[in-house]
């Protein structure tokens, strides 16, 4: 389907710059969340025939939301394979199950500010990805449920969670009352 | 106190992304009012989505690295791929603002946003004059009636908001700066027929009712100078262009 690679390719420089911003939500660095963009485009010319084809008379606007739903969908799961083989690469090379993350956050949580960056890296997989795609990418509740593919029911409460875990993590319950 | 126990983090968080629906919106608001407490979760919630905005937004306006760019061309591509990047950059830098901005549907990227949120705006009784639409941060209620209506420093009395000053930006919208009544101020633009608030800032005051214009100064501080100079401010309007908007919209021709 070289129609629809071609319909890619013209349409992915429009959503860049939004992938690269999705990415550094999810990633701890510039470098990492462009080798994430940059995988997740290099799956996505790979799929391209797999991207389901628009109603005829699609407009550009409608086209381009698609893409960029498909795309968030992609990063997503690179991001995923990325974690999942960071984490046995970790546990075979440290005998550690993983578990690393958890103890640090529990150390950090106590110090007064937090980076709302480095916050977000504190967050369970899940909650990060939801506070990522409606928070900072501003999906409705729905889009971002489907680019996580599961209920929105399931969406909305892991971003509440997230969001309560972040406030708690940059320290408002303090300054708060 | 009576009321917290009504409204769950769920609640206010959809209240905060304005998915909640009108009638419960409108109850927490009036809640909120004299829940002291109930106001501080709203404003949490609120100060996280822009903290998260300013953290990353600003991503949108960097340059596209090349790696990318070639990743999207592929091997063996013919054409050249559009370096968007490159061109917003360049762009950004031929004193017309990065303004394509608008079509990501995103708050100013460039603006120093999130360090200036320690003092929140929100607090007192006034309510919460901003409200999120579509992603981005929009005033609402008070706040959005005055941006609309109220000739600069013209206010006269206990007004809740207060508008500073007006100016064109250099991508055409028009954007003015105001102060709370309740302490703070900020900068909104109007886009997509909204008034969409770039900066707010703890520091700001508001200007004596009775100096008006003189004291106006005292309410524009370096972080929203530094906004106006980042969205290429035109001159000040005078009072017979504000005027002119009043009548005519404030949507960008």
């Amino acid at each position: 389907m070289t129609d629809s690679v071609a319909l890619l390719r013209q349409t992915l420089p429009a959503v860049l710059p939004r992938l690269r911003r999705f990415a550094r939500a999810l990633t701890r660095n510039v470098h990492d969340a462009d080798d994430l963009t940059q995988t997740a485009i290099e799956r996505a010319l790979k799929r391209a025939a797999q991207w389901r084809a628009l109603p005829p008379g699609a407009t550009a606007e409608q086209i381009e939301a698609a893409v960029r739903s498909w795309m968030f969908g992609i990063v997503k799961n690179a991001w995923i394979d990325g974690r999942r083989a960071r984490q046995r690469e970790r546990a075979v090379v440290m005998g550690d199950d993983g578990m690393n993350d958890v103890a640090d956050g529990s150390h950090t949580a106590v110090e007064d500010h937090l980076s709302i960056a480095a916050a977000m890296q504190r967050l369970p997989d899940e909650q990060q990805l939801a506070v990522s795609l409606v928070l900072i990418e501003g999906l409705s509740y729905q889009e971002a449920a489907d680019v996580m593919e599961v209920p929105v029911g399931t969406l909305t409460s892991r971003l509440s969670r997230g969001r309560e875990a972040l406030v708690a993590l940059l320290g408002y319950k303090e300054t708060m009352s | 106190m009576s009321a917290r126990s009504s409204w769950d983090d769920a609640k206010i968080h959809a209240y905060v992304d304005g998915v909640l629906d009108t009638d419960a919106a409108a109850r927490l608001e009036a809640d909120s009012h004299e829940d002291s407490a109930l106001a501080a979760r709203i404003a949490q919630q609120r100060e996280l989505r822009a903290l998260l905005r300013a953290e990353f937004d600003p991503v949108l306006d960097e340059p596209v690295p090349q790696r990318l760019r070639d990743a999207l061309a592929g091997p063996g591509a013919g054409t050249t791929v559009t370096p968007i990047g490159a061109a917003r950059k360049e762009s950004a830098r031929a004193a017309r603002p990065a303004w394509s901005l608008r079509e990501w549907g995103a708050i100013a990227a460039t603006l120093a946003f999130g360090a200036l949120l320690g003092p929140l705006v929100f607090r007192g009784s006034g309510g919460v004059p901003i409200e999120t639409d579509q992603g981005r941060l929009v005033a609402a209620g008070y706040l959005d009636t005055a941006l609309s209506t109220e000739l600069a420093g013209a206010t006269e009395g206990a007004a809740a908001a207060r508008i500073v000053m007006s100016f064109r930006a250099a991508g055409g919208e028009y954007c003015r700066t105001f102060a709370l009544q309740t302490g703070g101020g900020g900068l909104a633009c109007r886009r997509g027929g909204r008034w969409s608030v770039e900066l707010l800032d703890g520091a700001a005051a508001q200007p004596a009712a009775t100096d008006g214009f003189r004291q106006a100064s005292s309410a524009l501080t370096p972080a929203m100078l530094g906004a106006m100079t980042t969205l290429g401010a035109g001159e000040p309007l005078t009072p017979e262009q504000e005027r002119q908007r009043l009548g005519s919209g404030w949507d960008a021709p």
